[in-house]
């Protein structure tokens, strides 16, 4: 057995390492229940399936579990004769598992092959005589991750019993230890009462038992006299409509329990013959043993499913969050394209000088114009104070980069707003406030953009300056003169740059294409403007580019974590492995 | 929390408030729970009043039935041992005049009528015996569910076996854990245990009771079977119906817990004055106040030194356009109706638009500081719409703000000083060539007349008038221009001064106000939060 099982233990180590690496960090609706579902799959690989996957032949486990109140620790004291685990009117009653064994067993429980994640502490029985109501040790909640050994020789050999805390109290852990336990189980002996056979929770475990194939024993505690007869069949149709048909029903009337607190042993004749029976036969053991396995294997592929799924919608709402928060920065550069149009960004006072500066045919303003330029330059020359050229280019600058960084602004804006909306998006906006504004480089790294846009303009016209007359003509203008009507070209036309349009776009504009075609020819300028307009798109898709890849700060660790599809896989894999293993042994 | 407990009323108040506030801002599934609450208590006081409802919940075989047999003492409920017994609500009426209403409204068809009084004290009451919480029949459940939350008063029945189990009391009592006042939790078929044993279990209720938040419950022993103790519930009970405040508080407490739910929006700070000022810059640049300002100060200039310069170049002046004028802002202006004509001022340029955009963003976000994300986000919508209609109104404002676009009443003196210098200067000139052109006409030459003494002896007179008007002409021109750089500068400033009133208060009506309006919103909502839930 051990050589068939060496790979499908190893497709389960992989497997559980891809299930506790699940990843399901993100809020989402029903999360809550997944995550559950990953840690219980983990749980039953470690308490069960892993240690009966490498020895099918070891002890069985069986588990006595059931409602609080039910009388699932005075059957336990009745099965062995003598009083092991309090019971008692309080509850909840059990805190601490109980797990009884035959003396020759001991090796295999004391080791942490089993339940890996309990404590083991070695109990001793009480004295023949001791009251049930103050037999072992008080329910103490500081002890609940303990599991408790004890040897007795009633006990079948090659067949522990868990005496399981209730399954519904309001105690927390006291259901989350019985549910850990019952799935650690090969067998259940399931204990419930005449008033609380039709109780909701015990019939959701009894469905997942059926649905893992475990033998399961029913005992029907505390019948009042007489009721049996109206209530057996009810209980039977019952377990027949959820799979369970099978399970044989253990009735014990409600009688008075004796001095120390004990139920007559002649009560739990049948319980007690049925699993003496399955500990006696070597081949009944294996086949539970086997039959459980598969069943818990079945079960743990439809629960990986469900994970790989949840996973997937995991990555799937981070995906369409990048892609909503990315739709906001698209919008953000459409309205830069915008702004960057038919001269939206040049209306503007300034602008006028720019007309005075380049001039007109009118005399007068000619005129004029020298007139005001020489006392500009003259007044630059004296004052310092910037020539018009050099205002208008500055107004450009400012205009662009305040345009820029407000569409971030906005984008990152709608962004954190949209992620608000949700309860996931919400706790990913509080980790990072960061995120509802522009980040704070952003100004200073448009301004450089903005620069880096200007030299590749110079670099453009120089590259086209190709002959002589051209460089020239340049020369005489000054390379900035140019460099700012070829902005203001870029700025005035629309997108499709004919000249029609420029003509609407306004006089400054005109000026300005004027200018560059008495240097270049039309085509060129039409050229070298859509050249300098993509330049410039692209430039601020780099830089909103980055602005998105903030939110990989945010999402990316929300990434890690086995992929679906390995989930998928590595399930999958396990199953053939099993399949084969049991194929090798028949 | 000093004052008073809030009534019903009050509280029903505050909770409309809060929906009629919140909407749209509170997330939708809590809004709609609280618009039905305020139907159904609209509802329920629309209904019989004098009768108290009481409900009996519990889980399956705890001896509901049972329990209202013993309290009735007659057979109306069918106990039995098959589980789930119950599945439909039963109701017992005493005083049933004007109850079926009542009882159309909670959906209860099995009606049982009593003639005897249930109690000297509470002569109108209904009694529910409901299906089970717990069992397989999720029907069951959803009839109980339902009327947990109609019953005036609610009576939790547990046994020895179940009195611990997690589903009545998370997801039943714990819910209704602000209804203590119409509370009562009974422990059925006490006579099961023995007499030390029911102590102990009573106790132990108590304290699981205490846990799920209600701390001042009475716990009541009680066997259906036996009869014990059903006179202390039966007395219980009356207590509760001939407190005439039953059905408020539970209706009070319904209001408690939904408007724990909701989100407490937080108040808004007062906004500072501050913020509102460096708001008003951004906006006032990115409107062109400077622009404006300066062209005041230019035109000024510009229209000294066409009236006080030296008129043989002064005229060149003329031939630009006044700054103040091209914006549509010059002096021509008066007469018009600026409510009809925007300035000529250029539109907003791209980046003005985005200037005062980020002004009123930064401005929003310092305002909503105080209060969460919702708030914050609807006053920022009321903002961006704000920011759709504001330049048009800026340039309305800018266009109606009185500018100091006059001249000065010195220009006129200085202006007949340029001009009879420059005749003086001319006539001087005059003579000059006339005197020098005389003998090539053949005609006899004039001397021309000289000063006499001083320190310009020998000069001759027309010269010394030419001179004179040259010199006094560019001084004059020069000392104007000083004086009127000095002028503009305060016009400059008293322009900007207006200009920045104007634009204030158009930011205060049009973003401070609004802004600040929807912040307000979440304040009420956040006080009218705390009477209902208080």
């Amino acid at each position: 057995m051990t050589d068939n099982s060496a790979p499908a233990i190893l497709s389960l180590e992989r497997l559980r390492a891809s299930l506790a690496d699940a990843g399901l960090t993100l809020d989402l609706d029903g999360v809550v229940t997944q995550r559950e579902a990953a840690a219980a799959a983990v749980r039953q690989i470690d308490d069960y399936i892993r240690p009966r996957l490498a020895d099918l032949d070891a002890p069985l486990l069986a588990v006595v579990g059931g409602s609080t109140g039910s009388g699932k620790s005075t059957i336990v004291n009745a099965l062995l004769g003598v009083a092991t685990t309090r019971a008692g009117v309080i509850r909840p009653t059990t805190r601490q598992p109980i797990l009884v064994h035959a003396p020759v067993d001991a090796g295999w429980f004391a080791s942490d092959r089993i339940l890996p994640g309990l404590a083991r502490v070695r109990g001793h029985i009480s004295a023949p005589g001791t009251p049930a109501s103050s037999a072992g040790d008080a329910p103490e909640e500081s002890r609940i991750g303990e599991l408790m050994l004890l040897e007795h020789e009633s006990v079948p050999r090659s067949l522990a019993i868990i005496d399981a805390p209730d399954i519904d109290s309001v105690a927390d852990e006291n259901r989350a230890l019985a549910t850990q336990l019952l799935a650690a189980a090969d067998l259940w002996l399931f204990v419930t009462t005449a008033n609380r056979y039709a109780d909701a929770v015990p019939w959701r475990l009894l469905e997942s038992a059926a649905a893992r194939s475990i033998t399961v024993g029913i005992v029907l505690n505390r019948v009042p006299p007489g009721a049996l007869a109206e209530i057996l069949p009810d209980l039977q149709s019952m377990l027949t409509d959820r799979g369970l048909s099978d399970a044989p029903i253990f009735s014990i009337e409600e009688q008075h329990l004796d001095e120390l607190g004990m139920l007559p042993a002649s009560a739990v004749e049948r319980p007690r013959e049925w699993l003496s029976s399955i500990a006696g036969d070597r081949a009944e053991r294996s086949r539970i043993a086997a039959r459980t396995l598969s069943g818990a294997i079945n079960e743990l592929d439809r629960q990986v499913v469900v994970i790989a799924d949840a996973r997937q919608q995991q990555l799937d709402w981070l995906d369409a969050a990048r892609a909503a928060a990315a739709a906001h920065y698209e919008a953000a550069l459409e309205a830069v394209d915008a702004a960057t149009q038919n001269g939206a960004l040049m209306r503007g006072e300034v602008l006028a000088r720019w007309q005075d500066f380049v001039g007109t045919s009118d005399f007068f303003r000619k005129v004029d114009s020298w007139f005001s330029a020489a006392r500009d330059r003259a007044t630059a020359w004296i004052t310092g104070k910037p020539s018009p050229v050099v205002e208008v280019e500055t107004q450009i600058e400012t205009g662009l980069q305040t345009v820029i960084v407000d569409q971030a602004g906005r984008a990152a804006a709608a962004a954190w707003a949209g992620l608000e909306r949700s309860a996931a998006g919400k706790a990913i906006a509080e980790r990072h406030p960061e995120l509802a504004s522009e980040s704070p480089e952003l100004p200073q790294a448009t301004t450089a953009m903005i620069r880096e846009w200007q030299g590749a303009l110079m670099q453009l016209i120089h590259d086209n300056a190709g002959d002589k007359r051209i460089r020239a003509r340049i020369l005489s203008l000054g390379l900035n003169v140019v460099t700012v009507a070829l902005m203001i070209v870029v700025f005035a036309s629309t997108g499709g740059l004919t000249g029609g349009e420029i003509a609407i776009a306004g006089g400054s504009a005109v000026l300005g294409q004027k200018l560059l075609e008495t240097i270049f020819g039309e085509d060129a300028v039409r050229r070298l403007a859509s050249e300098a307009r993509e330049d410039l798109h692209a430039r601020v898709r780099v830089l909103f580019d980055a602005e998105i890849a903030r939110l990989s700060v945010a999402f990316e660790p929300l990434r890690f974590g086995a992929t679906p599809d390995s989930l998928r896989r590595e399930s999958q894999a396990l199953l053939d492995d099993v399949a084969r293993a049991a194929g090798d042994n028949s | 929390m000093s004052a008073a407990k809030p009534s019903l009323d009050e509280r029903i108040a505050a909770l409309r408030t809060v929906t009629e506030a919140g909407a749209g801002r509170i997330p939708s599934e809590v809004l709609d729970d609280a618009r039905a609450l305020l139907t159904q208590t609209e509802a329920r006081r629309s209904r019989s009043p004098e009768h108290t409802v009481v409900g009996v919940f519990g889980a399956t075989g705890s001896g509901k039935s049972s329990l209202v047999n013993a309290l009735v003492g007659d057979e109306v409920a069918v106990a039995h041992v098959r589980r789930p017994t119950t599945s439909q609500a039963l109701a017992v009426t005493w005083e049933a005049a004007g109850a079926s209403e009542l009882l159309d409204w909670l959906e209860v068809r099995e009606r049982v009528e009593r003639s005897t009084p249930f109690d000297s004290r509470a002569s109108k009451l209904v009694l529910v015996d409901l299906p089970d919480v717990d069992s397989v029949e999720a029907s069951n459940r959803a009839v109980a569910e339902r009327l947990a939350g109609q019953v005036d008063a609610l009576i939790w029945v547990v046994d020895p076996q179940k009195y611990a189990d997690d589903v009545l009391h998370a997801q039943f009592i714990a819910p209704h854990a602000k209804h203590a006042a119409v509370t009562l939790v009974v422990l059925n078929q006490v006579d099961l245990l023995s007499a030390d044993d029911r102590a102990a279990v009573a106790k132990s209720l108590q304290a699981i009771v205490e846990r799920d938040g209600l701390p001042r419950a009475r716990v009541l022993p009680v066997s259906a079977r036996t009869g014990e103790g059903v006179d202390a519930l039966r007395q219980a009970i009356g207590d509760l119906a001939a407190s005439k405040v039953v059905r408020d508080a539970r209706l009070s407490a319904d209001v408690q817990t939904i408007a724990a739910r909701i989100d407490d929006p937080g108040s808004p700070q007062k906004v500072s004055a501050k913020s509102i000022a460096r708001l008003r810059d951004e906006v006032g640049t990115a409107a062109g106040v400077d622009i404006v300002a300066s062209a005041v100060a230019r035109s000024y200039r510009k229209r000294s030194g066409q009236a006080t310069g030296w008129p043989l170049v002064s005229w060149i002046g003329r031939l630009r356009a006044d700054p103040l004028t091209r914006l549509g802002l010059g002096p021509k202006r008066r007469g018009d109706d600026p409510d009809v004509h925007r300035t000529s001022m250029p539109l907003l340029s791209a980046g003005a638009q985005a200037r005062m955009s980020m002004a009123v963003r930064t401005f929003t976000d310092e305002a909503g500081a105080g209060v969460s994300a919702p708030w914050r986000a609807a006053a920022r919508t009321t903002a961006e719409q704000a920011l759709d209609t504001l330049p048009a109104t800026l340039d309305l404002a800018i266009a109606r703000t009185p500018l100091p676009a006059k001249g000065s009443w010195w220009w006129v003196l200085v202006g007949i000083v340029q001009w009879i210098a420059t005749i003086a200067g001319l006539g001087g000139a005059l003579w000059l060539v006339g005197t020098a052109l005389l003998p090539t006409f053949g005609l006899p030459a004039f001397p021309l007349p000289t000063v006499e003494e001083g320190p310009f002896t020998g000069w001759a007179i027309p010269t010394l008038l030419l001179l004179a008007a040259v010199l006094v002409g560019i001084v004059l021109g020069l000392l104007s221009a000083a004086l009127s750089a000095v002028a503009a500068a305060g016009r400059r400033r008293r322009a900007r001064r207006r200009l920045l009133t104007a634009v204030t208060e158009v930011v205060q009506r049009d973003v401070v106000t609004p802004v600040a309006t929807a912040l307000e919103q979440a304040r009420a909502v956040s006080a009218a939060l705390q009477i209902a839930r208080r």
